[in-house]
């Protein structure tokens, strides 16, 4: 008899305290028979106390996300990964998979992964928080090892970012574009504002590789678990590679 | 944004939460959203996962409230249950005061569904184990209806309701039903195993009405948003109430 996650479960530490668009996003994307098993962890507005926490969180979950059966589990918040130091990353999730006996990867390593496979060299960068966290971005790009080529933000507080308004991923991708041209990838930042209906139409449109943090988690954790098949409406990303 | 029709505050106790979002995507239309946070219900029902969930549970519903949420669901009949049925409508009525929003529990979800589908002697059917029989025999009586009858899937731990296989919800109601011929509904206990798609086939093949907790939960939510029309495909409730 089969399980709703009968191709693949995919355990997902959410760093937002409640947490609302990657869980649409991923049933948007998630082909029959793929599910999500989803802790929220202790973001609020993102202090280093809550980032901490928000670490401390994931680990316990992962081991209750393996013991549940999770396929793989994500680290998710590029933030709380980079916290580790981006030369720990990898060994942090070694020793965890090692631990609890199933596949883990980190958001940062999806979306450096996802970077690399679309050939991706000067990334411009658009995300949903105020702009006084323009400096943390690009600095988050370049520790990924990608030149950052402009960023520009929505300006919602953490806690106002399900309300963003929809069609601002398509409208900052072209105005980071316009100001950018030399640009060849759009990074969206942050798995928690509405972009993954905006990819295709920024793609085609703006002649860019689209690369949105929910979309590269998605992309890895799904192939990470074997599923492999292309997905179409969601970029270059999940349909190519 | 993409629950411009309503968006929904759940707090969810398993820590991992998996059924319920996926459940609540196939009945949600177009338009609704989820927000959830995910408790403190691990491993094993104690009073302290249960005072530790309702505490973070609180935190999150004026969370919730200040993201917009229309509606805040306090998630979890035990946990609400564990306050005493006879004080939640307070709770619900303070909180909803305090935030601003409207707020429900799973408890007096459940109670209004039995209710409005004319309930009159309930067999309940519940995943985690028969030493558990009691306890939801006890829940069914506190919220004023006869329990004619309780059984158990055998085995499964909260956090690995996920692996329960699709047929098990309408194979325990069949069951249920040849053992307790007088039941006029059929109450299949937690928001967290796979039940929403066996609905119509247990009302339509047995004869009864049936209430589970995750389609009650996401039925009050829905009305009490403002989203009113039938919804087909997950029972009585939802089409005529």
């Amino acid at each position: 008899m089969p399980l709703l996650g009968h191709r693949a479960r995919i355990g997902y530490c959410s760093p937002p305290f409640v947490t609302e668009t990657f869980c649409t996003e991923f049933y948007m994307m998630a082909p029959e028979g793929v599910t999500l098993l989803i802790t929220t962890l202790e973001i609020r507005t993102r202090t280093k106390e809550e980032v901490a926490a928000s670490h401390q969180r994931s680990l316990l979950a992962a081991k209750y996300m393996a013991d549940a059966g999770a396929d793989v589990v994500v680290l998710g918040g590029n933030p709380i990964n980079q916290s580790l130091g981006m030369e720990n990353i990898a060994c942090v999730t070694d020793d965890l998979a090692r631990e609890i006996g199933t596949k883990v990867i980190t958001s940062t390593a999806a979306q450096r992964e996802a970077l690399e496979t679309l050939g991706a060299k000067k990334v411009a960068q658009v995300y949903c928080y105020e702009d006084a966290e323009n400096e943390r971005h690009l600095n988050s790009m370049r520790n990924m090892g990608f030149e950052p080529a402009g960023v520009l933000s929505a300006g919602s507080d953490f806690m106002n970012i399900g309300r963003v308004d929809g069609k601002l991923a398509l409208e900052l991708s072209r105005k980071v574009k316009a100001e950018n041209p030399q640009a060849d990838t759009i990074h969206i930042g942050s798995a928690h504002w509405a972009t993954a209906h905006a990819i295709d139409q920024i793609e085609k449109e703006l002649g860019v590789s689209v690369m949105t943090s929910q979309q590269a988690i998605m992309w890895k954790a799904l192939r990470t678990a074997g599923v492999t098949e292309p997905i179409a409406g969601f970029g270059r990303l999940l349909i190519e590679f | 944004m993409y629950g411009y029709r309503a968006r929904i505050g759940y707090c969810s106790p398993p820590v991992v939460t998996e059924v319920f979002v996926y459940e609540f995507y196939k009945m949600a239309p177009p338009g609704v959203t989820l927000l959830l946070t995910t408790l403190e219900v691990g491993l094993e029902y104690t009073q302290q996962a249960f005072d530790g969930s309702h505490d973070r549970s609180l935190e999150a519903a004026r969370y919730m409230a200040g993201s917009g949420a229309d509606v805040v669901v306090l998630g979890g009949n035990p946990v609400n249950q564990s306050r005493g049925v006879e004080n939640l409508p307070g709770i619900c009525a303070d909180l909803a005061k305090e935030t601003g929003t409207k707020v429900v529990a799973s408890t007096l979800c459940q109670k209004e569904a039995m209710e409005k589908l004319g309930v009159k002697k309930v067999a309940s059917a519940h995943a985690s184990g028969a030493k558990h029989n009691e306890r939801h025999a006890e829940q069914m009586r506190n919220m004023g209806f006869e329990s004619v009858g309780v059984t158990s899937l055998e085995g499964h731990k909260l956090l690995g309701y996920g692996r329960i296989p699709t047929e098990a919800a309408f194979d325990i109601a069949k069951q249920l039903k040849t053992d307790y011929p007088e039941a006029d509904c059929i109450h299949l206990a937690s928001a967290h195993w796979p039940t929403a798609h066996a609905i119509d086939r247990i009302e339509a093949e047995l004869g009864v009405s049936v209430m589970n907790s995750q389609q009650a939960i996401v039925w009050k939510a829905f009305r009490s948003a403002g989203i009113t029309e039938p919804i087909e495909g997950f029972g009585r409730l939802f089409r005529e109430f």
